[in-house]
């Protein structure tokens, strides 16, 4: 059953859906079990289908790419979900009016993780679309889920707009695509040759692979987005957008038209090197939390896709293994934000100051996690950077090294900002009341201890590298 | 009969192009419905009559005569009265009309006189497409059907109004 984890997750959401109408208030947390329990069962999934197979006449195929993004969408599914429960059944200090119902929230959580998963099985074109526009279109719904806050609706409105904007290139690269090849299947393009038609479809498919992906200068949508969505949904943006933008543009770069990764490896270079110089420098003047981690966002983003640059067999487990250790890292830090913005409703970076004396653990998680996103060893995140750069190194684009790391450095200046204020700033008089419930405890636990040990142990490493390399050495072009 | 096919196609893009520079959203509507009946010209000369009628029953029909009714319906009163008369004088129809008309002619000389397709296509009749949705192309139809759910849901909670004292209405 190479479907399964899939399935689970799309009967979960309909068993969310019909089980919220039933469910007394009192017993409304049951959806939440629920979401929980089906992503765990789907994660398990997961790990037991093989790593190679295709089903429907080779539309949907598993492999071990693949098999790793399905995996990190459906963890990072499992902690928004720990992330959302207490603002959604209103156990929180500051009550946030209008972001009930808790049942349709997960439900269409759930659809968007099942269209990311489809997403990167798909082997045609029409497949690939609508399990794009299934793992966005609902997004659009959870960004503006506050009804009563009008920050919020501007931000779905926002998403909206460019969405469709970067749908409609997509679907016009496609079409030409399609009208080259005569074909669906996105292995029927991998034989094309170069003509003006195919590299104007090339250059549609970038900009809108640039707009899932908040690649500059297709990133403006990003920062009004993050800071009006509800705050478990920016930290769930920041990730899951982010892997579901990564998978995007490697059935684009990589199957569809994998003969030509190396022409454009300068073209790639560019935009890793102008997106990472943007969102740090503009990072620097951010005060709100959300805008900063958008910018945060936007920087990793030109950090990932130097993994497209080649040599190939290395560039995508380390590109992987980056994303394992951005979700990690992310999703510790959001989980104190998420705290800290539950029990005081106040997001600015200012705000955070003292928390190392009032909250000393929280406080520690979120350093850590921080230095996992700046890249200090011996922390998962440097470790990733690591051997990203040296990817970048292999290719001969040893300027784009150079400016990789003077941007860590700027990085490490923003992040430091925030610590700076948690550890030596005097203690915030208003500061938050109750320690942080299990949900958000049992998150920053986990993640924290993840991101330092993905870092020090190499089985991860190892385990990415060993199935992908195996894999990518037998469809590579060589 | 490929004339038939780029006069329709320019038809749509000169209509395309004016539902996106006119300022006024009747017009561009009027515009957009004679972009979408061109298209359906353009699917039923190149050998897909099924599509052609859909496009013209679901986009042409259903969802621009809505349109029309929302953006109608949002002003009310006698100065909107007023207005709506304005929006709908001779001027604003003399555009879309020439361009209807050309393409009525086209379908005229289309069903009459010439041949029903462009060459060497093969006419894919409402059966072929069916056979094809829920044969090779399950998964799609299946995908698309979570997609509307999910949207379906969305759009639930985002229209259902709330209450000054918190509590939710069922709509």
């Amino acid at each position: 059953m190479l479907m399964l984890p899939e399935i689970i997750v799309v009967v979960t959401a309909m068993a969310v859906l019909v089980a919220d109408l039933f469910l007394t208030e009192r017993l409304r947390m049951g959806v939440t079990w629920l979401s929980l329990a089906g992503l765990a069962v789907a994660a398990g999934a997961v790990f037991a289908t093989p790593m190679n197979g295709s089903m429907f006449g080779g539309q949907f195929v598993v492999d071990a790419v693949g098999w790793w993004f399905k995996l990190f969408f459906v963890i990072s599914g499992f902690f928004t979900v720990l992330l959302s429960m207490d603002l959604l059944h209103g156990r929180t200090t500051c009550r946030m009016r209008g972001i009930g119902s808790p049942g349709e929230y997960y439900t269409v959580l759930l659809f968007t993780i099942s269209g990311m998963m489809y997403l990167v099985s798909a082997r045609d074109m029409v497949l690939l679309y609508v399990s794009l526009e299934l793992a966005t279109i609902p997004l659009f719904a959870l960004a503006a889920w506050r009804r009563e806050d009008i920050r919020s609706g501007e931000a779905g409105l926002k998403y909206v707009i460019v969405g469709a904007l970067a749908s409609a290139f997509i679907l016009y690269g496609l079409g030409l695509i399609y009208g080259l090849t005569g074909q669906i299947s996105l292995d029927a393009a991998r034989v094309l040759k170069g003509s003006p038609a195919f590299w104007f479809a090339a250059a549609m498919l970038t900009a809108g692979i640039g707009f899932k992906l908040t690649l500059v200068p297709f990133h403006l949508w990003a920062a009004d987005v993050f800071e009006g969505a509800p705050m478990p949904i920016t930290a769930y943006l920041s990730v899951a957008s982010k892997g579901t933008g990564l998978a995007f543009m490697f059935q684009l770069f990589f199957r569809m038209m994998g003969g030509w990764v190396h022409d454009w490896a300068l073209m790639i270079a560019l935009f890793a090197a102008v997106t990472m110089t943007l969102g740090n420098c503009v990072a620097i003047v951010q005060h709100n939390i959300k805008r900063f981690m958008a910018f945060s966002a936007i920087s990793h983003a030109g950090v990932f896709i130097m993994g497209f640059l080649g040599p190939h067999d290395y560039g995508v487990p380390a590109m992987l293994f980056y994303l394992l250790a951005y979700i990690a890292s992310t999703l510790a830090l959001f989980a104190g934000i998420v705290w800290y913005s539950n029990e005081t409703g106040r997001e600015t970076i200012r705000d955070y100051r003292g928390l190392s004396r009032t909250n000393p653990l929280m406080a520690l998680a979120m350093m850590l996690a921080l230095f996992s996103l700046a890249g200090i060893p011996p922390l998962s995140g440097f470790v990733g950077k690591f051997f990203l750069f040296s990817v970048a190194a292999g290719a001969g684009f040893h300027w784009l090294v150079g400016i990789a790391a003077v941007n860590s450095t700027i990085a490490l200046y923003n992040y430091l900002r925030i610590v700076r204020e948690m550890y030596i700033e005097p203690v915030h008089e208003d500061g938050p009341a109750a320690p942080a419930s299990w949900s958000l405890s049992i998150t920053t636990a986990v993640l924290t201890t993840a991101l330092v040990l993905l870092g020090i142990i190499p089985f991860f490493y190892n385990a990415i590298n060993g199935s992908t390399i195996a894999w990518l050495s037998a469809v590579l072009p060589h | 009969m490929n004339a038939v096919f780029y006069i329709a196609a320019a038809v749509a893009a000169v209509s395309t192009i004016m539902v996106v520079s006119r300022s006024n959203a009747v017009y561009s509507l009027l515009y957009l419905i004679v972009s979408l009946l061109s298209v359906a010209l353009i699917f039923f000369v190149l050998g897909a009559p099924f599509i052609a009628a859909l496009e013209v029953i679901i986009y042409a029909g259903a969802i621009m005569v809505l349109f029309v009714f929302t953006i109608m319906m949002l002003n009310l009163g006698p100065q909107t009265a007023e207005q709506e008369r304005k929006w709908l004088s001779g001027r604003a129809w003399a555009g879309p009309s020439i361009l209807v008309a050309i393409l009525m002619a086209e379908m005229l000389y289309v069903l009459w006189g010439g041949d029903h397709q462009v060459e060497g296509r093969h006419i894919v009749e409402p059966k072929e497409v069916s056979v094809a949705l829920y044969g090779p192309y399950v998964m799609i139809v299946e995908l698309s059907s979570m997609l509307l759910l999910g949207g379906l849901v969305a759009a639930y909670h985002l229209g259902r109004r709330v209450h000054g004292d918190g509590k939710e209405q069922q709509p």
